[in-house]
């Protein structure tokens, strides 16, 4: 009996984190009257209507949406995990003046809020000529990821015996050798976490692209199912299939972040 | 940890993520810091003037009432919603994982449970939106249930009165997973032994719960907590795309009172000081975020 309530209330659980999901799916094979006359129901009442993703797809230039995110979204990345992790290796292994100073100063960042440094930067990156560029878009968004990404880093380099360290300096690896060929690796786990959360937060960040892009070839797609829906009628069979056109990478990735993402917030946060 | 024998080594690690910091987060604070005692809006600033704490006392102080009633509106929003969703989530989240900590399918429930957190965004919210339509699901729903007095005509988020609190759902729909998990992490992480050592000395369940479990859970309820404040007093994607922050600015927060009053007002000198000023509540509850991330260097 507690087993059957216990499963009931996972159940009902499962469905709340399903039912959003599963209502744009629906809604996206809808037709337009179908969606007009039961936008209640998460399911189309007529036969699905494919079509309405080639027209999304193409209409609105999608394709070009998608290739802006997936270079936004790798660079990013890349970027992150190069820097931060030279960084970190830094912090984590040497003695030497100012670094609490540069840590505590990085950590800090955190403290501020996006939004207040939104028009200088916006200022800043239009006077490099940078407005409706990957670069203008990418490197606020790797600078943003500093702290985290530092903080989860550099806790995690830290756990790594020293011994290795010395051990490959007596083979005669010089430090940059080091870093790369044995903490590089080593920190996999760690790589992997903050490679997820970059890629969830800049596949869905809008408020920094949304100002400094304005160009419609520049768009990422979030900015695309903006533009869907500011015609003055909402049809929502279009724009649920942009949002899942939108959300589906993030789907196929699922699996392998799960794992990744909860060993992170591990790293991170319990500490027993 | 060593001293280096080349002492640049160190700073040359260093040196590709200060200098991106150097030329993006430095000279924005610096600037934008600047900005909130000018009056300015865009463009050239030698058209700037400077005005002392003119734009503060306007949303402060009342020198322009509309915009100091649509500020502490603003501020009531955040607090609401990040106090909402911690006394909403962190007891959801810690019933629903000790319900999930002995169960067999448990792989399978994160999966589904996992969902939310990685998808909200963008598109996420305009589905809520659509959920929130005055024919869509949760209209619906209460007609359905006999419960018309909670069905609002316009929709719950056409409405002032209800409008906050369609973002305060969906902020708990994509908050509670993430605390539901690092929750279960922390349940599955405890030693088995402590709860047999307490059994042997006859220790009641109840007991164990409140001497063993929960203290051990302190971390992270500490960590969730400073999570979904400071998460709630960054939220701008939500109430940008659900609700624009009306109507009649019944669900505006900090974000979209910052971004209207400079991307639409061109007021840059008052969006910079609305900035600042929320930096330093904010800064509070960022306190605490930074002990939590002190590691020991």
């Amino acid at each position: 009996m507690v087993k059957l309530i216990k499963h009931v209330v996972l159940v009902l659980y499962g469905l709340t984190c399903l039912y959003p999901f599963v209502w744009m799916i629906g809604t996206s094979l809808k037709t337009s009257q179908d969606a007009l006359a039961n936008p209640q129901s998460p399911f189309p009442q007529a036969a699905p209507a494919w079509s309405t993703f080639g027209e999304v797809w193409n209409k609105l230039n999608f394709y070009q949406f998608f290739v802006n995110s997936v270079i936004v979204s790798a660079v990013v990345i890349v970027g992150v995990i190069l820097i931060y992790t030279m960084m970190a290796f830094s912090f984590a292994k040497f003695i030497y003046r100012g670094k609490k100073f540069i840590y505590y100063m990085f950590i800090a960042l955190l403290l501020v809020p996006g939004v207040t440094t939104l028009i200088p930067l916006y200022i800043n990156m239009t006077n490099l000529g940078l407005q409706n560029t990957y670069v203008g878009m990418i490197l606020p968004m790797i600078n943003g990821a500093a702290p985290f990404a530092i903080f989860l880093f550099t806790s995690y380099f830290r756990t790594i015996s020293h011994e290795l360290y010395e051990s490959a300096v007596l083979d005669g690896c010089d430090n940059f050798k080091i870093y790369y060929r044995i903490y590089l690796p080593l920190a996999l786990p760690a790589i992997g976490t903050i490679a997820i959360l970059n890629f969830i937060g800049s596949w869905n960040n809008i408020l920094w692209p949304m100002i400094i892009v304005d160009s419609r070839d520049m768009f990422t797609l979030p900015m695309g199912l903006m533009y869907l829906d500011s015609s003055s009628f909402k049809k929502w069979n279009e724009l649920m299939a942009g949002a899942l056109i939108t959300v589906i990478p993030i789907l196929v990735a699922f699996p392998f972040m799960q794992k990744m993402y909860v060993k992170g917030m591990t790293v991170g946060s319990v500490k027993m | 940890m060593i001293k280096s024998r080349n002492k640049w080594v160190p700073y040359l690690f260093l040196l590709p993520g200060v200098l991106l910091f150097l030329a993006i987060g430095i000279y924005s604070v610096g600037f934008s810091i600047m900005l909130s005692f000018y009056n300015w809006s865009g463009i050239d600033f030698s058209t700037a003037r400077f005005e002392g704490l003119a734009n503060f006392r306007q949303f402060l102080l009342g020198d322009d009432p509309i915009v100091t009633r649509n500020f502490y509106n603003a501020v009531l929003h955040n607090l609401v919603i990040a106090v909402s969703q911690v006394v909403v989530v962190v007891p959801i989240a810690l019933v629903l994982a000790f319900v999930l900590q002995n169960t067999k399918a448990a792989s399978w429930y994160r999966t589904i449970y996992f969902l939310p957190m990685i998808a909200s965004g963008v598109a996420i919210f305009y589905v809520w939106k659509g959920l929130f339509e005055p024919t869509g699901a949760f209209n619906s729903l209460f007609l359905w249930l006999g419960l018309d007095f909670l069905a609002v005509p316009g929709g719950m988020l056409g409405s002032s009165s209800t409008s906050l609190l369609g973002i305060i759902l969906t902020s708990i729909w994509g908050g509670l997973p993430g605390t539901l998990i690092l929750y279960y992490a922390g349940l599955t992480s405890i030693d088995p032994t402590l709860y047999e050592a307490a059994s042997v000395d006859g220790a009641k369940k109840s007991t164990m719960i409140m001497k063993i479990t929960w203290p051990l859970l302190k971390p992270i309820t500490l960590i969730a907590v400073i999570q979904m404040v400071n998460g709630a007093f960054q939220a701008f994607e939500n109430v940008f795309i659900m609700t624009g922050g009306g109507p009649a600015g019944s669900s505006e927060v900090i974000g979209t009172l910052v971004y209207r009053t400079a991307f639409l007002n061109n007021d840059y000198g008052l969006a910079s000081a609305i900035g600042w000023v929320s930096f330093l509540i904010t800064g509070v509850i960022a306190i605490f975020s930074i002990r939590s991330f002190q590691a020991d260097i």
